[in-house]
């Protein structure tokens, strides 16, 4: 596996992402890169616009780089180790999109404390 | 019994064995030959010839103007066969580390890839000569159990350490295996077919040359 | 996530959060070399599983594996995988010890009989009615034994328990064995190695625990996502190797340009393992990197598979007292076969008769 090799799969993707909107993911940790293909993949692909970090178990950091719709994500446990890294191919990353769930539990949570605080400021006043 | 235990008797046991087979065997058959002798030519020798048994034994090494006009697909084919296994044989880093190891004596390798080309041109010539073996009627005619078993005896190491050295057809482990299994059949039926040539050449060679160079003919 | 006994959901009450869950479902992933993609699958499945309880057995071995298991790891993602498992004995690494300890390892058994996963370390010796190696008072063979009857599955790690190791080799005093040679109705994963590579273990582990099931073994029993390619498969010096540029001493011009091993024992191309593209130390380098051949230990009978520093196509064993009784009894034979010779033609000039012209002159009437 080499750089040039892993860049003709990306372009791959993003081919299929622009046409069928399917991307799909390249996963970088257990590839037999050999020394100095990772820095040239760096290299190649660049820094975007736009940067995020998630902290869940340890920082996650969240790259779209120089090409739009190739992201790059760095999983670190708690120590900084990195535990996963990949390439997706997307208009945004599965982890970056916040879950249905997790709405639908803020909605109510929200509605609870507009609700108790509405009841303490009557009490009040 | 799995791939890396066959592998292991093959590197241990089984080398023995056909090692002391082929060194018993091949002093077996030389002491066969050399007791039995050529009768006494009780004739005057023709004059000037004396060397001519040691001369012969290399002069025949080269081409022979009139035969290889006369069966040359034979000649190249034996030609490229020849070279193409000693090559593979002898200047092939990992079996020089073999001989190393057994003999005592190394030299300097070729590059593996040039030895790969040249064992394949080699297993080429193996297979075209079985070709006009089968479908010339003289040759087939006379050939023999014998001519079949040690063609396939010869093609076995250089087509399984080919295949073993790209990493075709079985896992590697298994593939060396059988490579080295192959060359131990080779041993153990060299003094038994006629493979026994590898020696024995010399040794017509040099009775030919002799008998010939006696009534002053050469060939 | 529906079952609040499911993994997932214990990773939820231990205030992980959904994405943080989805985080750890790509790291498993990861660690099962298994592609992105299946991360839904993965999230699914933990969603399901239910904690199993493991017991880990230690026999005859260094603890090297253990070692291996626990000195890589302060992370919390795979720390998470040990509390995701109920560790119910490991004399190792447990805090009870003695009867305690035991008492602990019966009710486990009892109680999860039929679904706990077993660990093994180390061969079980079997001579002398396997005295070499005891557990409070217990062989390992009788305490194997009576540990496989409940079992779900057990996992046999490092080259000891997958095919018996250092001390199962020549000459073998304590009659070593692995755990396939005696439990024989169980499936059985072998994770080799001496040590096996860190997360490679985990990642059993982890496959065991997300799906329940065993991954797809070779014909050594060794799960195929790690074991599959040999190391000379992944080496990135194979292209020294395909030229023939191959390093003669550990510090020559060849070795210090990274050439190919072979010459120097390298056993890469019959060894099975992960080594080079997993690596170890979190990714940092395996031995070939560093300038050491390969030993081979994660295949079985590797330390009697000939010198670790002398090349794969030389013999295990010495070819010259064999050379020297075929070459004695060649010569005798020989002698043999030539005192027979002359004997024959002896006797066939002796018995020659000689002819005159006269003989040779046909008589009238007479036949020749």
């Amino acid at each position: 596996m080499s750089a040039a090799a892993l860049l003709h799969e990306i372009a791959a993707l993003l081919d299929s992402l622009d046409r069928m909107g399917q991307g799909g993911s390249v996963q970088l940790n257990g590839l037999p890169l050999l020394p100095g293909d990772y820095e040239a993949l760096q290299e190649a692909l660049g820094e975007g616009e736009l940067s995020a970090e998630l902290q869940a178990l340890g920082p996650t950091q969240i790259r779209e780089t120089a090409l739009h719709g190739v992201w790059w994500l760095t999983h670190r446990n708690s120590a900084g180790e990195v535990v996963a890294e990949s390439i997706e191919v997307t208009r945004c990353p599965d982890i970056l999109q916040t879950p249905a769930e997790d709405v639908s539990e803020s909605a109510q949570h929200l509605r609870e404390r507009l609700l108790i605080a509405c009841e303490t400021g009557d009490r009040h006043g | 019994m799995s791939d890396m235990d066959l592998l292991l008797w093959a590197r241990g046991p089984g080398l023995q064995i056909a090692l002391a087979i082929f060194i018993a065997g091949m002093l077996l058959k030389l002491f066969e030959i050399f007791s039995l002798g050529r009768k006494k030519d009780l004739s005057v020798p023709r004059p000037g010839n004396a060397a001519a048994g040691w001369k012969t034994v290399f002069s025949r090494s080269l081409p022979n103007r009139v035969l290889l006009k006369r069966t040359f697909p034979t000649y190249i084919m034996g030609y490229t066969f020849h070279i193409g296994f000693f090559v593979a044989l002898l200047f092939f880093a990992p079996h020089i580390q073999l001989f190393r190891k057994t003999v005592g004596l190394g030299w300097p390798a070729l590059p593996s890839q040039l030895v790969d080309g040249v064992s394949l041109l080699a297993i080429v010539a193996l297979l075209l000569m079985l070709a006009y073996r089968l479908t010339h009627p003289v040759k087939r005619f006379l050939s023999t159990f014998d001519d079949y078993a040690s063609w396939a005896l010869t093609l076995a190491p250089l087509l399984s350490g080919y295949l073993a050295f790209h990493h075709l057809l079985l896992p590697y482990t298994l593939m060396l295996a059988l490579h080295i299994l192959s060359v131990e059949l080779l041993l153990v039926f060299m003094p038994f077919t006629k493979l026994f040539h590898t020696v024995s050449l010399f040794i017509s060679r040099w009775y030919n040359g002799d008998a010939l160079g006696h009534r002053g003919a050469r060939l | 996530m529906a079952d609040e006994n499911s993994l997932g959901a214990i990773l939820r009450a231990q205030g992980v959060s959904r994405r943080g869950f989805l985080k750890f479902c790509g790291a498993m992933a990861a660690l099962m070399a298994l592609p992105p993609s299946m991360v839904p699958a993965i999230a699914a499945a933990l969603g399901k599983a239910q904690r199993p309880s493991v017991i880990w057995l230690s026999f005859q071995e260094c603890t090297g594996c253990t070692e291996s298991l626990s000195r890589s790891h302060t992370p919390t993602l795979e720390a998470l995988i040990f509390d995701a498992i109920s560790l119910d004995y490991h004399h190792t690494l447990q805090a009870a010890s003695g009867e305690a300890a035991e008492a602990a390892r019966a009710t486990a058994m009892k109680q999860f009989f039929g679904k706990y996963l077993l660990v093994v370390d180390g061969s079980i010796p079997l001579k002398d009615g396997g005295v070499y190696s005891t557990i409070a008072g217990m062989s390992n063979l009788d305490m194997l034994q009576e540990a496989a009857k409940g079992a779900a599955a057990i996992v046999a790690v490092g080259t000891c328990a997958a095919f018996g190791g250092i001390p199962h080799a020549n000459p073998n005093p304590t009659g070593a064995v692995a755990v396939s040679d005696i439990i024989k109705n169980k499936p059985i994963i072998n994770v080799s190695g001496c040590p096996p590579i860190p997360v490679v273990i985990t990642g059993v582990l982890a496959h065991y625990l997300t799906f329940g099931t065993l991954p797809e073994l070779d014909d050594l029993g060794r799960p195929k996502a790690f074991y599959g390619e040999s190391i000379h498969d992944r080496c990135y010096r194979r292209p020294f190797y395909d030229q023939g540029k191959f390093a003669k001493t550990f510090d020559d011009e060849g070795a210090r340009n990274g050439w190919c091993l072979f010459e120097l024992g390298c056993k890469g191309p019959t060894t099975f393992n992960a080594c080079a593209t997993t690596k170890w130390n979190q990714g940092t380098s395996f031995p070939i990197e560093s300038g050491h051949g390969c030993l081979g230990c994660s295949e079985p009978n590797f330390w009697d598979a000939g010198s670790f520093y002398q090349a794969l196509s030389v013999p295990i064993t010495p070819l010259g007292k064999a050379a020297a009784i075929a070459a004695a009894a060649g010569i005798a034979g020989g002698a043999a076969i030539a005192m027979h010779n002359r004997h024959v033609k002896a006797g066939a000039k002796s018995g020659h008769q000689t002819v005159t012209v006269n003989d040779l002159e046909k008589q009238p009437g007479e036949a020749r």
